[in-house]
């Protein structure tokens, strides 16, 4: 079949299922909410960055022995950041499932917010005494293991509660003479006291059960959970992403899936990194966004900069439009322009850069090679910098020069080939 | 005055195109506003708009926005979008607008 044939079977059968997965509403608000979570995992990732100072006792002098000095002296508050920003991610995913959820049902999402942070409160967090004098509760599960109870607190609370509102379930009719606001706030007392309940009744029976929703929920998924963050699962996930892109079609279609993977495993090694223990996980928001796909999908950084030494015209002037954007981890020139999409001589070179990229980085850091990622900055800080600022490892800049070079040498018989073709048209113009 | 919306994933890479387009309209010149933003947020940004164009990375989720909005809503030409060629674009949008190339 001709690429033109692909391309229309493309169109007919799998943009509508792109669309389909990329627009349901659940998964569409389970993703919004993990974007908006990015001024927060940045604050934490600052400070994660700060607090990785060498230990008082092994710092040499001057600067390092300053820092660790200061470091030492505000741990507490290090520490605090810690626990509110990627520890307690699940919170925060929970309130923006139900703003999200809302605003896609036309429905004003203040009072099922208000609702869902009590749900969310009462059942992700433990209460160990509450005394008259003083209360304490465990708040572990408000990071990366409570994003599932978020999930389903949120869903559950802002499809009931719109489901209710919009069929005027509970509704009490009051006279004209109420100004509306007051009877906004009416129309939402049942819903919100049957969601309360449910809220309650889970409670009691986790809680005559001697465990959490959370508890239960990570215990019986934690296997499979961790099952994921392995070799195979990095390889599929990388070359699914990548196929969607050959189509043109943005991973956004798979980040409702994605994202509570990639962030809840970084938001456990944040916590683990924060309590000094080893970094359970490799899988991460950063390891994706500067290990695996180096300058944007389909790894081009390296790509680019071949471009802009081409013989061609055309290939030159591209490499130099999108060499800028790469650096920046945007792919979508050289995507489009070269363009790559669709191009069936960059078909291997494009689906394997990354799968490659991921594999090394996956066992480089199994190993212990390279240290792990605990803090995620911006997904447009370039590689190189990332890749040292998430892991605080010198060596991980390191590879990401290694890995560029590779994929510079499996782009290039490639980039050869189609740099030939062009080359043979621009001096047919010419003549 | 026209609006014309861009629509990609995040707002960045049509940012760049948006910029290069502005500068096609001034030298024709031709009164418009143009912007770009994320495709989730088409509601709240795009309501009003003349024409919204998708980069082609959102392109799949073209029906989904037709039912979002009333305006005319088409694809950018994946190569000109890919070079950010302002000037072809901007044509583009200008055809679909006003239904004619040269006028």
């Amino acid at each position: 079949m001709n690429i033109q044939g692909i391309s229309q079977k493309m169109e007919q059968y799998v943009m509508p299922v792109a669309d389909k997965l990329g627009n349901e509403r659940h998964l569409r608000a389970i993703r919004d909410a993990f974007m908006s979570l990015l001024p927060l995992t940045f604050t934490g990732g600052i400070a994660a960055v700060l607090s990785s100072a060498p230990s008082v006792e092994t710092a040499g002098n001057g600067i390092t022995m300053a820092w660790a000095q200061f470091v030492a002296n505000y741990s507490t508050v290090f520490s605090w950041i810690n626990a509110l920003t990627l520890g307690a991610m699940s919170l925060y995913i929970c309130i923006g499932i139900i703003h999200f959820l809302c605003r896609d049902a036309n429905v004003e999402s203040f009072l099922p917010i208000l609702l869902g942070v009590c749900g969310f409160l009462m059942l992700v967090v433990e209460p160990q005494s509450l005394g008259w004098d003083g209360k304490i509760a465990e708040i572990s599960y408000m990071d990366g293991k409570g994003l599932i109870p978020a999930m389903l607190i949120s869903i559950v609370t802002a499809d009931l509660y719109c489901y209710m509102r919009k069929r005027e379930i509970g509704k009490i009719s009051l006279p004209d003479t109420v100004p509306p606001s007051l009877s906004d706030v009416f129309a939402s007392i049942a819903p919100g006291a049957l969601l309360m309940v449910i809220y309650i009744v889970v409670f009691a029976v986790m809680n005559a059960m001697g465990t959490t929703l959370p508890k239960l929920i990570y215990q019986a998924i934690s296997p499979s959970l961790s099952a994921m963050d392995n070799l195979g699962f990095t390889v599929i996930i990388t070359l699914l992403v990548h196929i969607f892109w050959f189509f043109g079609i943005h991973d956004a279609a798979l980040s409702g899936v994605l994202g509570p993977i990639r962030d809840g495993n970084l938001s456990l090694n944040a916590v683990a990194h924060a309590a000094g223990e080893s970094l359970p996980n490799i899988f991460t928001t950063p390891f994706w966004v500067y290990f695996v796909v180096i300058g944007g999908c389909g790894s081009v950084l390296a790509l680019a900069i071949l471009l802009c030494t081409s013989k061609s015209k055309q290939l030159k002037a591209m490499g130099r439009l999108g060499l800028i954007p790469a650096f920046f981890n945007i792919s979508e020139p050289i995507i489009f322009g070269l363009p790559l999409m669709l191009n069936p001589i960059f078909f291997v070179p494009f689906l394997s850069t990354s799968v490659i990229n991921g594999a090394l980085a996956f066992l480089a850091m199994q190993i212990g090679l390279v240290g792990r990622s605990y803090a995620m900055l911006s997904w447009q800080m370039p590689s190189i910098i990332g890749a040292f600022f998430s892991t605080m490892d010198w060596k991980a800049p390191l590879l990401i020069l290694i890995l560029m070079v590779i994929d510079g040498a499996i782009y290039f018989p490639f980039y050869k080939i189609y740099e030939r073709n062009l080359v043979k048209q621009e001096l047919g113009e010419e003549e | 005055m026209r609006k014309i919306v861009l629509l990609c994933n995040g707002g960045l890479s049509t940012g760049i195109l948006v910029r290069k387009m502005k500068k096609a309209a001034e030298k024709i010149p031709y009164g418009c506003e143009i912007l770009a933003v994320p495709v989730s947020s088409v509601r709240e940004a795009a309501w009003d708009a003349d024409l919204i164009l998708l980069g082609p990375q959102v392109l799949y989720q073209q029906e989904t926005v037709k039912r979002q909005v009333d305006c005319q809503v088409a694809g950018i030409e994946p190569k000109a979008y890919g070079k950010m060629d302002g000037e072809a674009v901007f044509a583009q949008a200008k055809k679909l607008l006003d239904g004619s190339p040269d006028d």
